[in-house]
């Protein structure tokens, strides 16, 4: 009774492997529909995503400095163009400010 | 906010040795920087495509093909997409060019003003931007072909498998496409987050908020709209200027025919 349980477990967890390594983007939430281990599986993304952020991040690197730094051309017209008084004009620059903004809280300068 | 220069070659050493945290910097979303340069991609925040830039006094036109450019010396950025993708157009063209590499783009230009190139060729915004603020009243440039030779997806670029980093930067832009779907500005942010609903008032950090939950503080996408802008007040203000307009473009909404579209916030 108990191997006949392990086996089934051991077929069922194989099952989901094979369906996580095959899945495509459309396809990943298929399997979370299915069964009760769906559940399990939910819950350990969970933990898993929090542990992300407070564990390793660049994200947790950013913050702590205080500042972002952001790679640009300085030379590419309207993108991202440095200016004679050291300011960085564009919509490149401009995404960085944004990004800044969103993780640091400020953008100045 | 510190912002690093760098040179096309430059660029993705910076972001695996950790002087840049994220790469904004006309970089292409391609396979190989996707797998084995090391890099992961955010959304594009504008769809571009590779044209060619020469003087109509050397009988160029904007119907000009790249088959018409047979004997000529061609000028461009060393370690882009750029240098591969002129020297495949013009093997399939038949076209015999000579091609030559610059580490910068100053330098291109000023090759290319002084004669010492007939074409000039990289990403068709960059040209225009350049004729706008370079083309001498002695010269007249003309960019063709019409349909681009390439497809240059530029985006916001970092590291690889670093999900925590690749959804702050990620959503950053998702919440100014999605707030510039509601019309929600630098301008009218503050007003308008004061009585927001549902999808706007998540993204001002309202209820239902998942800021939070990305390590963000729930006034994250807030505080971008108000100190930067919507997508479209962010494009607008930069490019307009040069000549580059979202109308009729691939950088259009997608609600108007165009590309630049975010998954919900919720």
């Amino acid at each position: 009774m108990k191997s006949k349980f392990l086996k089934f477990l051991a077929i069922f967890l194989s099952i989901g492997v094979v369906a996580a390594a095959c899945g495509s983007d459309s396809e990943d939430a298929a399997p979370a529909t299915t069964a009760a281990p769906a559940t399990t599986a939910a819950a350990a993304t969970t933990t898993a995503q929090v542990e992300v952020v407070a564990d390793g991040s660049l994200l947790d690197v950013v913050q702590a400095r205080g500042t972002l730094n952001c790679g640009v051309s300085g030379s590419a017209v309207a993108f991202s163009e440095t200016q004679a008084d050291g300011s960085v004009t564009g919509i490149d620059a401009d995404f960085c400010r944004a990004v800044a903004a969103a993780v640091v809280g400020d953008v100045v300068p | 906010m510190n912002f690093v220069a760098l040179t096309a070659s430059e660029r993705f050493t910076a972001v695996q040795t950790g002087d840049v945290d994220v790469l904004m910097r006309n970089t292409t979303w391609t396979q190989s920087r996707d797998s084995s340069v090391g890099m992961d991609f955010g959304p594009t925040t504008y769809y571009d495509g590779q044209q060619l830039m020469a003087r109509v006094s050397d009988g160029f036109s904007g119907s000009s093909s790249v088959a018409d450019i047979d004997g000529s010396i061609v000028c461009t950025n060393v370690g882009t997409t750029t240098e591969k993708n002129i020297a495949e157009a013009a093997l399939l063209a038949g076209a015999e060019i000579t091609l030559l590499g610059f580490e910068t783009s100053d330098e291109v230009y000023e090759t290319f003003i002084a004669g010492g190139c007939d074409i000039t060729t990289t990403d068709g915004s960059a040209l225009v931007g350049r004729k706008a603020k370079q083309q001498p009243a002695d010269q007249e440039w003309v960019i063709f072909p019409a349909t681009p030779i390439s497809k240059e997806p530029l985006g916001p670029t970092y590291g690889q498998n670093d999900s925590a980093w690749a959804d702050a930067v990620n959503w950053t832009v998702y919440a100014m496409i999605i707030m510039d779907e509601y019309g929600v500005t630098s301008a009218n942010v503050d007003a308008t987050c004061a009585t927001a609903e549902a999808e706007v008032a998540r993204l001002c950090g309202g209820d239902g908020e998942l800021q939070t939950a990305m390590g963000l503080s729930a006034d994250a996408f807030h505080q971008v709209i108000r100190q930067v802008g919507s997508y479209g007040e962010v494009y607008d203000r930069n490019l307009n200027p040069v000549g580059l307009y979202r109308e009729g473009s691939a950088n259009a909404g997608w609600l108007d025919g165009g590309l630049i579209y975010s998954p919900p916030a919720r």
